[in-house]
């Protein structure tokens, strides 16, 4: 099977860190770890490689580098530096799958997280990314998206992170 | 990034602007690093690629674990595996980089959505697979009937390049010779020079 390369850009915020921590290792997974705190980062990448070595994890310098190699694309960033990293990787992100994290561990916080990161925004600055919208609770995790292959790479990849999707409760979330 | 696939384009077929802001966005930019796969044999090829910068190889790997070159990529060119690009079938074949590159790949279902809506790239795609056809007839008559130096001076005729940058092995393969024998053409056709 061809190895998928995932881009985590903002890696040792509290999403990227827990995807990457147990991604990192996972056979058929590459991870491309991006983050401006260059020490944050390096720190990181030691923990991680030392704890699964060093085979198919890699520090890139910058997050455009990153995206450009990656297949997916994570985006763990503050949503009012959305649009300014989307300048620099927009182009890198074009038809591919881009997943960004709405607030995680209470259900209102998921409203709260897509009420200040508008589907429209994203679609402003990523037209043509296939965008998935990921919320990782405390006993599930939820992937909505309009491109079915997308949406199902990024089911899969949170199920080789060990967190249980659940389609039925993302729908749930959309009847509120 | 997409400057020569523009113009790739625009040498065989005319592109609005418009045209060819839909064409840039239907397409997704890769970086490969040097040996990075870009299909493995028993997967299915999602992808059609054209080469932005670098060099790639399409090649078959027998029952002994030999490698069978079918196809070289630099920059210009396009790498695929038409049979399962086309039919979604498990590609007998595997591609990679031979050098750090930057493709730019398009889906089926985009491939399809781009001729759809730029019909000139109908135009643009026919040619393409017109000088493919017409590269791999070449290439089986000339396995059919052409001598080993033959092949190799073809070759080094029709693609200097190749020779720069890509180890003999590779070539020798490509020609379906040993590197020994690519060897003793080598020194027998440059001991021939003026």
């Amino acid at each position: 099977m061809s190895t998928l390369t995932i881009c985590i850009v903002g890696a040792t915020g509290k999403q990227g860190r827990n995807l990457a921590s147990r991604l990192a290792g996972k056979p058929g997974i590459s991870l491309l770890l991006a983050d401006p705190d260059q020490n944050a980062i390096k720190k990181m990448y030691d923990e991680l490689s030392g704890r699964v070595g060093t085979d198919g994890l890699e520090i890139v310098s910058c997050a455009r580098e990153g995206s450009w190699r990656a297949d997916v694309i994570m985006l763990d960033m503050a949503s009012d530096e959305v649009a300014e990293w989307s300048k620099h990787i927009g182009e890198m992100a074009n038809q591919k799958i881009l997943v960004y994290f709405s607030n995680p561990d209470v259900l209102s916080a998921v409203e709260y997280g897509f009420h200040i990161n508008p589907i429209l925004a994203w679609q402003e600055m990523f037209p043509y990314s296939k965008r998935v919208r990921v919320y990782i609770g405390q006993l599930l995790s939820v992937a909505e998206g309009d491109d079915e292959d997308a949406l199902l790479t990024v089911k899969d990849i949170l199920q080789t992170a060990g967190f249980p999707v659940s389609p039925e409760y993302s729908e749930e979330i959309e009847n509120e | 990034m997409y400057e020569r696939l523009r113009s790739n384009i625009e040498e065989k077929v005319p592109l609005t602007e418009a045209e060819w802001q839909l064409c840039k966005s239907l397409f997704s930019p890769k970086k490969l690093r040097k040996k990075q796969y870009f299909l493995q044999e028993g997967d299915v090829c999602r992808y059609t690629a054209f080469i932005e910068k670098g060099a790639m190889r399409s090649y078959s790997i027998d029952e002994k674990g030999n490698e069978h070159i079918i196809q070289f990529g630099l920059e210009g060119w396009w790498i695929t595996d038409l049979y399962s690009f086309y039919t979604n079938e498990p590609s007998t074949y595997t591609i990679d980089a031979l050098e750090d590159s930057e493709i730019l790949q398009i889906t089926q279902p985009n491939y399809e959505e781009l001729m759809k809506q730029v019909p000139v790239m109908e135009r643009y795609f026919r040619i393409l697979l017109q000088n493919r056809l017409i590269a791999m007839q070449r290439r089986l008559s000339g396995n059919l009937s052409l001598s080993a130096e033959q092949k190799y001076r073809w070759l080094l005729q029709a693609h200097p390049d190749i020779f720069q940058r890509v180890p003999q092995h590779m070539i020798a393969s490509y020609l379906g010779i040993t590197k020994e024998t690519l060897s003793r053409i080598r020194g027998r056709v440059s001991n021939q020079k003026p």
